[in-house]
């Protein structure tokens, strides 16, 4: 239950919802761009947010494409994880769509709100880093397509009323090599201690992580650091801690000790894994 | 005897149907226009001194008819000590204490005026565990505690944070321990954590114009609840009525009394209109009670032979803010403070200790749980410095008839057969196999075994009754004081019933409903004993119906009574079966051809009441205060990785005696569900505090609990030494699922690490940091 009044509304192309966003800023509404809504109706029932206006971007028709097209793949911000999990195009981002909450939270959960949402794990953004994606935003001045990577920094960096549209994902980036662990404080069902995938691209491995800090990062220091051959595998996993974005999370899921000794540990096995370690 | 034809039957739950299709209505869910609802305002603050709470922007808003604060409602309440305002006056106790309460027109306006109501807090010192609330310099929580009335059998300690102490003196503690040739001492702890039930907790009230007071509430005792508002509000207890429907769950949580009251004076605060009151999961979780944590030290020897010869136990219970039911579960736990074990001389001191976490009340085991942990912990300790298997040592000491319980009380013939429960595990887990292995991939493989025992903790004059009346067709209706919780009782009884009158248990109709001005006094429904009492109660309302139904039979037959049998349906002559009249002719009374009538309608009444118990004494504890044990033995099966601590629980066994299977199906469900339960409980849940003692984890998403796809495969196995004195010889088998399953979890995963676990729960991280401890 929301206990308080909002106004909905359901634009059908990404200039209206634009229009809507400036018209209800200036109302002084603050209003939300929503998706799935398993963020938003937690935090309105708890009263810990209390937007005027919600505007739901499932109506614009974009928003929900899941297709190739030429030699990319587009997916829309509001495709749910549960269709990201059984679609086949791009098999790293079912695995970890996959383990992102529950099934039935799966159902309602969109990529988009995945990637800007409040928690700080934001997994669907791992794969989509390492595959050198674009995003498509929208706004009042009108659309841009984007690297990923200009635009993230621990989160995607939107301007204001800006909305995601979708995601490309050059083809050959689809079906690369991959490897995945994420690991829980003890069930599966959870938010991550942390959550790293391995892309083994041209000639180097490419590595994203969530949960292990404040954010989810995938950075180019510690991906050098990784990929020096100059090193042994032992001498590249010793080092990464210090080539980390931010400090290591100490939370009730799990100690900072705990989650370093984790990951070093999967770190080493995924260059083992993807064949780094020469 | 002939053979039962429904007792031993898995006769399929009656509330089964309407619970898996969703057709079930709680109490939360039923709504109606003229009512009005109720939110809560809560403390973020463990101890705080409340400075000033302004309730006039929040008054001001849409809906809202009425505020109340701690300062509006003198009086507390509580089960054993009245040490509870319903809402915090002057200062908060525990995280999410509710401060002030809001009623509005719809439950939408009652959460939005709360964060309209500013309360001004100053923070005190905080008390985060038993023993920091027992150490000399502690702040005081309950100054007045001398001032607040308490039933004898509990003994609060004014001046100090001890709500009560049960002291248990048997034997010679000293010269035990002399002839002690292996003597341990460990400490063992668990911070508190809740119930989880599904259905959070719902009451409402309305008070009519005759001063009648109307609660329908979701409790486990309407009884219990209808008799403390009446003492607490000075109000005629037959003025007062509470209604119940079938609960959610309830695990002991519902036992006691909360909202019930609050709901009460928020009904009066808007004259006496009908207010509901439901707890949000997060207010579930933390404002609502949750259960015990636990401290325990425990000393403990056995001679060369392996024989236990003393006990020196300290349990020191975390109850939280406010004592509820802990005062007896610390009691309770004392009652049975060695575990099912001949221990000939022992010390214990129990106390249940006051401390700003969220307060405690039942919760499925009652004490046990907690005693099961701790004890089981250091008797696996001591065997293995004796150098004793496990299992073996726990057979050399299991309880039997003739020894005598910590109480001093002497187990009767009717004592479970222990020994044949620890063979069933040792069978199910295949324990002459070995009990640890190391695999290849490095993780290793460990098998645990523990015992249990649990007595009902209740009142010595502990209750129940049974009435059934007849329909048109023959049939019979049910009605009883206890509540289906989701154990399934309901269905036993009807077995029983369908068996007493040889009927199928199809044309028994249970009434789910408990309202207490129609249903026969009832103590609660907790303790496991339902199945026990009513069971007696049940047989006997049975016989009575049968006296009547022979009755009017042998006028319409012309036979003598004693002639008569019942049985599939009919009354008939024993010798001659086929003179006899079907029930539906003799259950309303008899109607002759030409319209005459005799004898009228049979309503069967029959009741019970708790056999022979006594308080025991202050002093030595001594006394019987233990109606019927029900005890048994568990043990897992884990895959330990020790190189990250992360687990798998391959496989968990239990064998009970339970004297007597009424429903197989039912009965291995409601043993699994408490082992499940355990299992969660030992490895998964509790409350997560940060340095300010606010509980961090007060949602669904990150307070843990076992998932379906993390249960290990179960085998249960009954035995059966009859409970003499029970219906068709059984016992209460509802919480004892439990009662091993976290010292089973602790010992395998110590087995597996080789490093003992004896802090709960049992996270990944934890056993983690105690191998890496180990490896220094």
């Amino acid at each position: 239950m929301i206990p308080f009044d909002l106004e909905y509304y359901l634009p059908e192309s990404t200039e209206e919802a634009a229009a809507i966003f400036a018209e209800l800023s200036e109302a002084d509404k603050g209003p939300l761009y929503y998706g799935g809504g398993t963020e938003i109706v937690t935090m309105c029932r708890q009263q810990t947010i209390k937007p005027g206006a919600l505007i739901d971007l499932k109506g614009i028709p974009e928003t929900t494409a899941l297709e190739v097209d030429g030699d990319k793949l587009i997916i829309g911000a509001n495709v749910t994880l549960t269709e990201l999990n059984e679609q086949d195009y791009f098999p790293l981002l079912a695995k970890v769509a996959r383990v992102v909450a529950d099934h039935t939270v799966r159902n309602s959960l969109t990529l988009g709100g995945n990637i800007c949402g409040k928690l700080p794990y934001r997994e669907a953004i791992l794969p989509l880093l390492t595959a050198d994606a674009d995003v498509v935003l929208a706004g009042r001045e009108g659309r841009r397509t984007e690297p990923l990577e200009d635009l993230f920094d621990k989160r995607l960096k939107l301007e204001k009323g800006e909305i995601l549209v979708q995601l490309i994902v050059p083809k050959e980036e689809l079906k690369r090599k991959s490897w995945a662990r994420r690991r829980e404080k003890h069930g599966p069902v959870d938010y991550p201690l942390y959550h790293m995938i391995g892309v083994q691209k041209k000639d180097q491995l490419a590595v994203a992580v969530s949960g292990l800090c404040a954010f989810p990062f995938r950075s180019a220091e510690l991906e050098k650091k990784v990929n020096d051959s100059a090193l042994s595998a032992q001498d590249r996993v010793d080092k990464a801690p210090d080539l980390l974005p931010g400090t290591i999370r100490n939370d009730e899921i799990g100690s900072d000790d705990y989650r370093q000794a984790l990951w070093q540990r999967d770190l080493a096995e995924l260059l083992k894994k993807m064949g780094g370690a020469e | 005897m002939e053979e039962p034809k429904h007792i031993g039957i898995s006769f399929p739950r009656k509330d089964g149907e309407d619970k898996v299709r969703g057709i079930l209505r709680y109490l939360g869910d039923k709504q109606s226009p003229q009512m009005l609802h109720a939110a809560l305002k809560t403390s973020p603050h463990a101890h705080a001194l409340i400075s000033k709470i302004d309730t006039a922007e929040a008054l001001k808003a849409l809906g809202v008819r009425a505020i109340l604060t701690g300062e509006d409602i003198p009086g507390n309440i509580g089960i054993y000590i009245g040490d509870k305002p319903p809402l915090a006056r002057h200062k908060v106790r525990h995280y999410g204490e509710p401060v002030a309460a809001v009623v509005a027109d719809s439950e939408e306006e009652a959460y939005a005026a709360l964060p309209l109501i500013k309360v001004e807090y100053e923070s005190l010192p905080v008390i985060h565990s038993p023993s920091e609330a027992l150490a000399e310099d502690a702040p005081l929580l309950h100054e007045e505690m001398k001032t607040y009335t308490h039933i004898p059998a509990v003994i609060p300690e004014p001046g100090s944070n001890v709500a009560n102490r049960t002291r248990i003196r048997k034997g010679d503690i000293e010269s035990g321990f002399k002839a002690c040739n292996t003597v341990v001492e460990e400490s063992f702890s668990f911070p508190p954590g809740d119930h989880v039930a599904m259905e959070p907790r719902a009451s409402t009230a309305e008070i009519l114009d005759d001063g009648q007071v109307i609660i329908h509430s979701t409790t486990q005792a309407p009884f219990v609840v209808r008799n403390l508002l009446s003492i607490s509000y000075n109000l005629p207890v037959g003025k007062i009525t509470v209604i119940t429907f079938p609960l959610g769950g309830g695990f002991g949580g519902k036992a006691g009394i909360q909202l019930e009251a609050l709901v009460y004076l928020l009904s009066k605060a808007v004259g006496g209109r009908l207010v509901r009151l439901v707890n949000s999961r997060e207010n579930d979780l933390v404002s609502s009670p949750g259960r015990t944590g636990l401290e325990a030290r425990i000393r403990l020897g056995c001679s060369k032979e392996g024989r236990l010869e003393a006990a020196e136990i300290n349990y020191y219970f975390d109850s939280g803010a406010y004592a509820d039911y802990a005062v007896n579960i610390s009691r309770a736990a004392a009652i049975a403070c060695t575990g099912p074990y001949a221990v000939p001389n022992v010390w214990c001191d129990s106390l249940c200790v006051y401390t700003n976490h969220p307060f405690a009340t039942a919760y499925r085991g009652f004490g046990h749980i907690e005693l099961a942990f701790a004890m089981e912990r250091a008797i696996d300790l001591l065997a293995e410095q004796a150098g004793f298997d496990l299992l073996e040592f726990r057979m050399i000491n299991a309880i039997r008839k003739g020894d005598t319980s910590p109480t001093q009380s002497t187990m009767d013939s009717n004592t479970g057969d222990l020994k044949m429960c620890l063979e069933n595990v040792s069978e199910m887990l295949e324990w002459e196999k070995g009990t640890r292995e190391e695999m290849p991939d490095g993780k290793v493989r460990a098998k645990s075994v523990t015992c249990f025992w649990k007595a009902p903790a209740m009142p010595t004059n502990a209750d129940g009754g049974v009435i059934l009346t007849f329909n048109e067709d023959g049939t019979v209706n049910l009605h009883c004081g206890a509540i289906e919780i989701g154990q399934g009782l309901k269905t036993a009884l009807a077995q029983v019933l369908a068996e007493k009158l040889g009927i199928n248990p199809g044309q028994v109709h249970v009434v789910d409903e408990v309202n207490t001005r129609i249903a026969p006094h009832d103590w609660a429904t907790a303790a496991s004993r339902s199945l026990f009492m009513i069971g007696r109660a049940l047989v006997e309302a049975a016989d009575d119906a049968i006296r009547q139904l022979k009755q009017t039979a042998a006028i319409v037959l012309r036979c003598p009574t004693e002639d008569l049998k019942v049985s599939e349906g009919r009354v008939f002559l024993a010798d001659e079966p086929d003179i006899g009249l079907p029930l539906a002719d003799v259950a309303l009374g008899y109607r002759y051809p030409e319209g005459n009538a005799v004898q009228g309608q049979v309503i069967g009444s029959g009741r019970y009441i708790s056999r022979r118990l006594t308080e025991i004494d202050p002093e030595t504890g001594k006394g019987r205060p233990a109606l019927e044990w029900t005890m048994g033995a568990q043990g897992v099966e884990v895959e330990l990785d020790p190189s990250d601590g992360s687990y798998r629980v391959l496989k968990a066994v239990c064998s009970m005696d339970v004297g007597k299977v009424i429903n197989p199906f039912l009965a291995r469900s409601q043993v699994v569900g408490g082992m499940s339960m355990g299992l969660g409980f030992a490895g998964w849940e509790s409350f997560i505090f940060n340095k300010q003692g606010r509980v961090i984890n007060d949602t669904l998403r990150n307070y843990n609990i076992l998932r379906y796809g993390e249960e290990p495969e179960y085998e249960v196995k009954f035995v059966e030494t009859p409970q003499r004195d029970g219906p068709y010889g059984a016992r209460g088998l509802g919480e004892q699922g439990i009662l091993g399953m976290p010292g089973a979890l602790a010992g395998a995963l110590s087995g597996a690490l080789g490093r003992p676990l004896n802090r709960l729960p049992l996270t990944p991280q934890t056993i983690w940091e105690t191998g890496k401890e180990g490896a220094k």
